[in-house]
């Protein structure tokens, strides 16, 4: 799968792990049982649908909830540990928040906002205030400095609370939906924005997420939860291919193709064309998305409507129960399902040349 | 209750015509309540208005209630919003009970609430006899018993205006300030206090009120002692045997204060919102 270029790439050669999660926690009906550690500089993005515990992860390494049972550690610091007796507090732990509605302080301006946790952390006000207009500046939300909270647009709220966060410096940073709130325009807009802010962002940051467009957007790699237990782990690429649960290959498991939108016609920088039916993204930079289901499979170059044919190669082959998710290599990495049927018929093998088709109205195009 | 307080909702709504039986009773129980006030709008010897008011027995009388409610509100403001905070953000076996005793003086007879306070902090109760013996500290007919009395029947109208205002308040405006290094208290003060801030100055106003008008548990306490312990209301009583006109001029005097608190707090803070129904019992008293 072609990824587009990323503005910040982890340190070539540190091993060293900035987070290991380890949480057990019953909440609920909930019972949280989650494991996963994040390398130095990554993006994480933490999938799964409503009720997955998400948030909960979120909130426990936050310092905001802590873990009946397991470990956190940050920077090979442990911040949570009941064995150990461990547990550092919310304000005494580098975590920087952006949650779901902002929680932006209503009696605040915004320039006061992003200055809270600067002054929090004792600096004076003039001080704070600086590195706070910095941080406005940086966001492009300078013009907005003596607003309230309450009368700024989601957008732009949203950049505050980005800002609010970083302003102190985190080490690992907590997005928490933050492209949830946003109508499907502003959405866009702030993916784009949000990429070039975590690309400068030098610490680990952590993405929970319902959506696998704004994962693959963002994120290095993901972490997909169902029932608060970890069920898969790895690149986007590699969890469309191999999606271990139904969950993951109906939501998460999707192609994500980024290429240069022109009228209806987007190209990858391999090469490959896409059309698609969908007008509601701009011009210019952009993804498309693909259910592997609606990608058919021919030996010989199929006639009829399909607008989108390509000759690619299979490159492997993922049997779970009834269905089957073949790899594809070529112009366009993508992956498609087939039933088993299908398979036995098209006689498909690591190697093969295929013919894949796609109706231009199964494919989504967002704007990035 | 006024026709300022009428938003232009209220005005459309007002247009929906009430069954003639119910507009008969409603009208019914305006003049039940208005009737009082007329009369002694009436019979007030306006006259003598500043007389009264300048004569040093009601100058000191006055004078004693204003300090003595100042630091009645002041001290159900310092020991209420801990309270309120404890009540509303931290889960105890017993809350409902620990709720119930600290509000329990809002709907007393005040009578008995100073009967309460003088067999716990009275000279043989059961404090005031170790704060008699160990500190020679007699608390009773003092002007600190004043206050005391008045923070006790005022503090629960402060205490359950802020708990209204906390449950109400989301709990993560806290979580956020703490994830941004904010200690729990620096959290509180720079968080929720200014989140709460309206429903603190309308739980003070009330509370100041309320310990304006006290006379129950005042009498029963701290006595009705000229320069140390007779407040205004007492003033109003003790004149009402001897000088009714007095006694009509210093009630004018309560009603307007109150009647200026409820106008004031309802268009201001309350809005029918998290006070009103403490705003209710104000004025049920």
């Amino acid at each position: 799968m072609p990824r587009h270029p990323r503005l910040h790439s982890p340190p070539v050669g540190s091993q060293a792990v900035t987070l290991e999660v380890d949480i057990g926690l019953q909440l609920g009906t909930l019972e949280l049982d989650v494991q996963f550690e994040a390398q130095p500089g990554e993006l994480l993005a933490v999938l799964g649908p409503n009720g997955a515990g998400k948030s909960t992860v979120l909130r426990c390494i936050a310092g905001l909830l802590p873990v009946d049972r397991g470990c956190i550690r940050v920077d090979g610091e442990t911040v949570d540990d009941p064995r150990a007796s461990v547990l550092v507090p919310a304000e005494r732990r580098s975590t920087g928040v952006v949650f779901q509605d902002y929680l932006l302080f209503d009696h605040l301006s915004a320039l006061d906002n992003v200055a809270f946790g600067l002054r929090a952390r004792g600096a004076d006000k003039r001080h704070a205030r600086r590195v706070a207009t910095e941080w406005l500046e940086r966001t492009g939300m300078a013009d907005h400095a003596g607003h309230r909270p309450r009368a700024l647009s989601g957008g732009q709220a949203q950049r505050i609370a980005l800002a609010r966060a970083l302003a102190t410096d985190p080490r690992v940073l907590l997005l928490d939906e933050p492209l949830a709130a946003l109508d499907a325009g502003a959405r866009a807009t702030m993916r784009r924005d949000l990429r070039r802010h975590l690309g400068s962002f030098e610490g680990m940051a952590l993405l929970v997420t319902h959506d696998p467009v704004d994962a693959y957007a963002l994120a290095d790699r993901v972490v997909v939860l169902e029932h608060g237990r970890v069920v898969q782990l790895g690149t986007l690429a590699d969890v469309t291919a191999h999606p271990r649960s139904r969950y993951v290959a109906e939501l998460v498991g999707l192609n994500l193709v980024h290429g240069s939108l022109l009228g209806s016609v987007l190209a990858t920088s391999s090469g490959a064309t896409i059309v698609t039916a969908d007008h509601d993204a701009d011009d210019g930079d952009a993804f498309v998305s693909i259910r592997p289901q609606a990608v058919s499979l021919h030996r010989q170059r199929p006639e009829g409507s399909a607008r989108n044919a390509w000759h690619l190669v299979v490159r492997d082959v993922d049997m779970r129960q009834d269905r089957v998710r073949v790899a594809l290599d070529g112009d366009l990495p993508i992956v498609a399902e087939i039933t088993t049927a299908a398979l036995a018929e098209l006689d498909l093998r690591p190697g093969a040349a295929v013919w894949a088709t796609v109706k231009a109205t199964d494919i989504t195009a967002y704007g990035s | 209750m006024t026709s300022s307080a009428a938003t232009p909702t209220r005005r459309r709504g007002g247009r929906t015509r009430l069954p003639a039986p119910a507009l008969a009773l409603s009208v019914v129980a305006i003049v039940f309540f208005t009737l009082p006030f007329v009369g002694l709008l009436w019979r007030a010897p306006w006259s003598d208005a500043w007389n009264v008011l300048t004569e040093p027995s009601v100058r000191t009388a006055l004078r004693l209630s204003i300090v003595c409610s100042l630091w009645a509100t002041g001290l159900a403001v310092l020991f209420g919003v801990p309270l309120a905070w404890l009540l509303a953000r931290v889960e105890f076996p017993g809350r409902g009970i620990v709720r119930a005793l600290c509000t329990l003086s809002m709907v007393l007879p005040p009578v008995v609430g100073g009967v309460a306070l003088f067999f716990a902090l009275g000279r043989r109760g059961l404090v005031g006899q170790y704060l008699d013996r160990w500190f020679d500290v007699q608390l009773p007919f003092s002007t600190p018993a004043v206050v005391i009395a008045q923070t006790f029947v005022a503090m629960p109208f402060l205490v359950l205006t802020v708990e209204a205002a906390l449950r109400q308040l989301d709990e993560r405006y806290h979580d956020a300030a703490r994830t941004l290094g904010a200690s729990s208290g620096y959290a509180f003060w720079h968080v929720t206090m200014p989140a709460i801030r309206s429903a603190l100055i309308a739980g003070a106003v009330l509370a100041w009120a309320r310990a304006l008008g006290e006379f129950g548990a005042t009498i029963t306490f701290a006595g009705n002692f000229p320069g140390t312990t007779r407040t205004v209301p007492m003033s109003t009583y003790v004149a009402l045997q001897s000088e009714p006109g007095e006694a009509l001029i210093l009630s004018m005097l309560l009603i307007a204060v109150s009647f200026a608190v409820l106008v004031g707090l309802r268009d201001r803070w309350l809005g029918g919102g998290a006070a009103a129904p403490a705003a209710a019992l104000a004025a049920g008293r």
